[in-house]
């Protein structure tokens, strides 16, 4: 059905892929694992024809699809083949409606207007098109109002609608997944994998990506796993084993972050009193929490419940109410520049959107807050109250920095949209770092990000919190990551705090807490 | 349109103060707005499909003004009159500006995220091609037949066309009177059919394609749309609509002033279209249609009252362009807020 024949990839001077070979027969799904940075992206996005691409400069190789050879310039030309893609990050316009996204570009029009006014022009039947948008998320048991605006659905919503869009279409042939579970929770996770089971019983050939490893063992038929831009193994159903695959990714074997928790009651640095924030999906009200100095605080919750509300609150992104001391003093102003001055410092979850600047330099990302919230980094002209970036400086730092956290670019001049997930995520870090704060604030530093540097960015978190002294508060739903780093464990539920709990506290009694079925503490 | 808008209170608020300022009488005004509505209507609609493809005001709607003022000058100089007159204006105007719309349109995908400032721009470098053709083209290159618009020197066309054989053909038809009020009913319908037209495009295919690509262009790309053919499209139905919307203007004055009916179209529409309530990034029928009626009414009342007020009726011509300047400037502050807002 799909054959590849060394498929090759140029960034400037590094090889995101080299010459990769891979053959997937009608029907059958594939798996391709690697770590961060392997080039398991790029390999779809050549294949779905990402503009990225063709910007860069092309791919070479030869892609043969049903016989033929085939060239792909554009997701246009790559969708006319039969191709179809769910994105990491869905491609879904927010201010569409869900049955405006789920059949754009195909949308059902009036019986014979087609023929009077041709395809563009002909009339859209929008009740038939709701309902063929209910009728596609009905194949995996998702209701959703059809007129409903994409953007104002939870992030997993969107995935849905993504997929539903393609697996909606007739002439779909090949369906390519990019890590399409990173947004999903447990359940919606399952429902996922049936469904492409199903599709694939269709006839429907499906090449998936991921990292995690009981998703392979759970659906594909075959696995190639990529290591540094090239095949680096080939796996059989009969012959997964998660030692060999993790070896195959790595090229060795991971050894899991882990810090004692620290218990010992110390001062208060920050404390929310009558807490609320109005962030729409994930509002918070009336909450009480003492954030201590020097400790790492895991603050989760089911998506929703409020977790991601907390640092934004804190940082005034969002209106909010109640009181916030930060060292037992108020703060006369409450926004993020006034936070920034007292020595508090957050990390978005959305690090491609509000954490990088995507067109800009990994040195111009990584000193950005240092210069202009601090300062620093700065050289004056002489006699005028000018400043100018001291360019020397910036760039020995960030060499120092990329060698330290050991970001894979091919140079500090590389824009950051071009580097993988957890390369961005190194950065962002980097740059929180460079500001030196009191008070770090992660959301989801994980979201999106394989083995290898997970494991990475939280023995950074536990560095900076042994030898700097760093209060960290890390907002996360990956709840093994929290144990595993945390002081201690604020539970949300509705809004609210819930319960403290000790990383060491058994996960089901967690889970009870964070449906709001445990006996308040 | 569930409530009204801050920019569309203001301008009701200053229509109905001009209103008692300038002391004219209100079925005076009410004639007047719907003279200008249908003078104007269509080429307000015309801004609606650019601005919904995410390329901000078109300017450069100038362009298919300009396509009908050359089909009217060619019907001129051919001598060509009424319903048949009409008819070669129609064909030749919407052929140029076919052409002319996707040339615009390729231009713009080279500019993307500056289209206001470049369709602007090219409005202005068409205005200066059009009068060198004029100007200087005609009796030279292109052989004129009809030498009573010739300028006395034989080069070049006189400052003022007489449309006599166009004047007011369409507005007497159906022509009711209520009152003191004259209501040109199949004026009134055109422009209203003109919308309908407007509003069935933005509820097909290409209309989603075009949302899609204005809302996010990224991701429009990633669902399989040809982001730039779709700006192309888009511009070309812009222009082509605001060459209709030019030949109803022109036909509605009855002269044509050759060198400059053209030149304050795009100003006095997207003044309209933000009087109506529209943004930069959404717009839609009823933003065109309660725009020209509103701003159009201040237009009209502003010089009297101006007049009024002051004692000088140079400074009433001056508070034409004071309100269509301000108007633009205030919705684009306004709007900059409100985007802050959320």
């Amino acid at each position: 059905m799909l054959q590849l024949k060394n498929i090759s990839k140029r960034f400037g001077r590094h090889f995101a892929l080299h010459s990769v070979n891979l053959k997937v027969e009608r029907g059958e799904i594939h798996g391709i694992a690697g770590i961060n940075g392997s080039g398991k992206s790029t390999l779809l996005n050549i294949l779905f024809g990402n503009p990225l691409i063709a910007e860069t400069g092309g791919y070479g190789g030869e892609i043969i699809l049903q016989g033929k050879s085939r060239r792909i310039k554009s997701p246009q030309s790559a969708i006319a083949m039969g191709f179809g893609m769910v994105h990491q990050e869905p491609a879904v316009v927010h201010e569409m409606t869900v049955a405006e996204n789920i059949t754009i570009t195909r949308e059902p029009v009036f019986p014979h207007s087609e023929k009077y006014f041709g395809r563009d022009f002909a009339p859209i039947d929008n009740r038939k098109s709701h309902k063929k948008a209910q009728e596609a998320l009905g194949m995996f048991g998702v209701a959703l109002a059809p007129r409903c605006l994409a953007g104002q659905l939870p992030l997993n919503m969107r995935q849905f609608i993504e997929i539903a869009r393609e697996i909606s279409r007739d002439d779909l042939k090949v369906l390519l997944l990019d890590e399409p579970t990173a947004v999903l929770n447990g359940s919606d996770s399952a429902l996922l994998l049936r469904t492409l089971k199903n599709l694939a019983r269709k006839g429907v050939t499906i090449l998936y990506v991921s990292h995690r490893l009981d998703e392979f063992f759970a659906l594909c038929d075959n696995l190639t796993v990529l290591r540094n831009g090239a095949v680096s193994g080939h796996f059989q159903r009969d012959g997964f084993s998660r030692k060999a695959i993790t070896k195959c990714m790595i090229g060795g074997s991971v050894i899991l972050s882990r810090k004692k928790a620290n218990l010992t009651c110390r001062e208060t640095i920050l404390s929310l009193q009558k807490f609320s924030v109005s962030m729409p999906g994930e509002s918070i009200e009336d909450l009480d929490l003492d954030i201590q100095k020097g400790e790492i605080l895991g603050i989760t919750s089911l998506s929703g419940h409020g977790k991601m509300a907390v640092g934004p609150g804190i940082m005034g992104l969002y209106p909010v109410l109640g009181k916030m001391l930060i060292k037992g003093r108020q703060a006369e102003r409450h926004d993020t520049a006034a936070m920034i001055g007292k020595g508090l410092f957050m990390l978005p979850e959305d690090r491609r959107q509000l954490g990088l600047l995507q067109d800009h330099g990994v040195a111009e990302n990584i000193v950005f807050s240092a210069m202009h919230c601090a300062h620093r980094f700065l050289r004056r002209f002489p006699c005028l109250p000018l400043h100018f970036p001291d360019k020397k400086q910036i760039n020995r730092y960030a060499l120092e920095c990329v060698a330290a956290f050991a970001i894979s670019c091919t140079g500090i001049a590389q824009k950051v949209r071009e580097l993988s997930g957890g390369n961005q995520q190194k950065v962002c870090l980097a740059k929180a770092m460079t500001m030196e704060p009191e008070i770090l604030i992660v959301n989801e530093p994980t979201r999106g990000i394989d083995l290898g540097a997970k494991e990475r960015i939280l023995d950074m978190f536990i560095a900076m919190n042994t030898t700097k002294g760093t209060t960290l508060v890390i907002a996360s739903g990956e709840l093994d990551e929290l144990r595993r780093i945390c002081d201690r464990i604020a539970v949300l539920y509705k809004g609210r705090l819930f319960a403290i709990l000790a990383p060491d506290t058994a996960e089901s009694v967690f889970i009870q807490a964070m449906s709001g079925e445990m006996a308040k503490v | 349109m569930r409530h009204l808008n801050p920019v569309s209170a203001v301008f009701l608020l200053l229509s109905l103060v001009g209103l008692l300022l300038s002391g004219m009488r209100p079925t005076f005004v009410v004639n007047e707005v719907l003279i200008r509505f249908i003078r104007d209507g269509v080429m307000v609609l015309a801004l609606i499909i650019p601005i919904n493809a995410g390329m901000g005001l078109n300017f450069a709607i100038v362009v298919g003004a300009m396509c009908a003022q050359v089909g009217l000058v060619l019907a001129v100089d051919l001598q060509l009159t009424g319903f048949t007159g009409l008819l070669f204006i129609s064909v030749i105007g919407i052929g140029l500006s076919l052409l002319l719309g996707a040339l615009i349109g390729l231009c713009l995908n080279r500019v993307k995220g500056k289209e206001m400032i470049s369709t602007i721009i090219i409005g202005f470098l068409a205005t200066s091609i059009y009068q060198l053709i004029f100007m200087v083209g005609y009796g030279t290159i292109i052989h004129p037949h009809n030498p009573e618009m010739m300028l006395s020197r034989g080069i070049g066309i006189r400052n003022m066309i007489d449309l006599q054989g166009f004047r007011n053909i369409l507005d007497k038809l159906w022509l009711f009177r209520l009152g003191e009020i004259e209501i040109p009913l199949f004026m009134i319908l055109l422009v209203l059919i003109f919308a309908g037209i407007v509003h069935s495009i933005m509820n097909t295919r290409l209309g989603r394609q075009l949302v899609a690509v204005g809302l996010d262009g990224r991701k429009a790309a990633m669902v399989g749309i040809d982001t730039e053919g779709v700006r192309v499209k888009a511009i070309i139905l812009s222009t082509v609509l605001a060459c209709c919307g030019h030949i109803i203007y022109i036909e509605n004055i009855g002269m044509l002033n050759v060198y400059t009916a053209h030149l304050n179209s795009d100003i006095f529409s997207c003044a309209a279209i933000l009087a109506g309530g529209a943004t930069i990034f959404r717009a839609g029928i009823a933003n065109a249609l309660l725009g020209v009626l509103l701003f159009h009414s201040l237009f009209i009342v502003s010089p009297q009252a101006g007049q009024n007020v002051f004692g000088n009726p140079a400074l009433g011509e001056y508070f034409r362009s004071f309100v269509a300047y301000g108007t633009i400037a205030f919705a684009l502050m306004m709007q900059r807020q409100a985007a802050d807002r959320n």
